[in-house]
């Protein structure tokens, strides 16, 4: 199989024996993908680099794909920390939750305007969650957010609630501690993507609990050691 | 290899941790060390042994060194003002080399990269924060690559400098020497442009 320049970005690279290089990328058509690329240094210089628009070129049987070509389209290229540190959540939310090779374009397009939001206005937390409920959504995972699916009753902005994962939200008696916990005000913003609320923080915290649900209780690391997002 | 040659296989496979050495290769370099002088294959193991086991982390700089204190750090001549922080002892060498520095360094043994599970921790920046403490410290250098892990990297450890109120400098990025436009990455062309300075 062979395929020629498909839009892609970069989602992190890892070296592999002496001179070849791990690249996993985002792409359009085949969704995430991993490549070797050989000899990587000399072949494609230091054009591997997240940030960046590229056109990839691979090719190979089963599991192992080689990177053929590099062509960068244009440069986002930026020095801006809470962008890069930004990038490092979205690209880890992406290797640990995405199988490899199950094309979703709409997760490219997802990408492709959430990195554009983020190197725009890089304090803007708002777009990381809906980032991280688009996600969601794709993977198959759909968050049901404003129906107590168990007192068939629509959510209620003053009513607290406990959400469970694939269900969604029941009603309860009040606040606790825990991740699932959370008011239907937050719960009625977040089913209509609005993320400029005091109720940020209660969805950050919310969606973080969500999201280790998923991914088995291991914790995001980018958030673990560089205690940010 | 045939099954009754058991330790002329963990041979070969021991030489396969080597970068860049595969299976065929391992196998080559196995026949050249039985094939030559054995007193020079001896050696080998012998030194590789005795390195592993010597050789440690320079207890001010984490480079390694058999030493308690590497000879860079034990060299009381260079400049006390001034340390370099750089990726790993490679790195290290090439600025010795190629640059005029002669001040301090510390080196990381690595860059931050969460998803490869290096935190700060990892990279001795405890072990930074006291070395940061000292009177005659007053610039760092961060000397990090100029890659998405290397610039968080070099963000965290400036916020750490600012911390004792020293001055951070970053190494700049640019058009390299011989280089032509119309053959650079645009990566590297568009950040030259926007780092342009008064001429
Ligand atoms: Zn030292």
């Amino acid at each position: 199989m062979r395929v020629e320049l498909e839009a892609a970005y970069i989602l992190h690279t890892r070296a592999y024996r002496e001179s070849s290089l791990l690249v996993y990328a985002l792409t359009a058509e085949h969704g995430v993908v991993h490549l070797i690329s050989r000899a990587a240094k000399k072949k494609h210089g230091n054009m591997i680099q997240p940030l960046t628009k590229c056109y990839l070129t691979w090719s190979g049987k089963g599991s192992l794909l080689s990177l053929n070509k590099v062509e960068l389209e244009h440069s986002k290229y930026t020095r801006n920390f809470r962008s890069h540190v930004q990038c490092l959540y979205i690209h880890e939310l992406l290797l640990r939750l995405v199988p490899e090779r199950s094309p979703a374009p709409e997760l490219f397009d997802l990408y492709e305007q959430t990195l554009e939001k983020m190197l725009k206005s890089p304090t803007d937390e708002g777009c990381l969650r809906a980032f991280e409920l688009e996600l969601l959504a794709i993977i198959g995972h759909p968050l049901q957010l404003d129906f107590d699916y168990q007192n068939n009753l629509a959510v209620e902005a003053e009513q607290y609630y406990r959400y469970v994962p694939d269900a969604g939200p029941v009603l309860s008696a009040g606040l606790n501690q825990t991740w699932d916990s959370l008011t239907g005000r937050a719960l009625l913003d977040m089913a209509a993507g609005d993320f400029r609320t005091e109720n940020l923080p209660a969805m950050k915290r919310f969606l973080r609990g969500l999201l280790e649900f998923y991914l088995r209780g291991k914790p995001v690391l980018t958030r673990q050691l560089l205690k940010v997002n | 290899m045939a099954d009754n040659d058991p330790l002329l296989n963990r041979l070969i496979d021991a030489l396969r941790v080597l970068p860049g050495v595969g299976q065929k290769t391992a196998q080559r370099m196995a026949f050249h060390l039985l094939k030559s002088d054995a007193q020079k294959a001896l050696q080998l193991g012998a030194v590789i042994s005795e390195a592993v086991e010597k050789i440690k982390h320079c207890s001010i700089c984490r480079n390694y060194t058999e030493e308690t204190v590497c000879s860079v750090c034990a060299d009381l001549g260079r400049k006390a003002s001034q340390l370099c922080i750089v990726e790993s002892p490679t790195d290290l060498l090439a600025l010795e080399n190629g640059t005029g520095y002669r001040g301090y360094y510390f080196v990381l043994m690595g860059k931050l990269s969460p998803l490869d599970g290096v935190g700060p921790e990892q990279l001795g920046l405890d072990r930074l924060e006291q070395r940061l403490q000292q009177p005659e410290v007053e610039e760092v250098i961060l000397a990090t690559s100029a890659t998405m892990e290397g610039e968080v990297t070099a963000h965290v450890i400036g916020d750490l400098v600012k911390k004792y109120n020293l001055r951070s400098t970053r190494l700049a990025q640019g058009v390299p020497v011989g280089g032509e436009l119309e053959y650079l990455d645009l990566n590297t062309l568009s950040q030259a442009f926007d780092s342009r300075t008064d001429y």
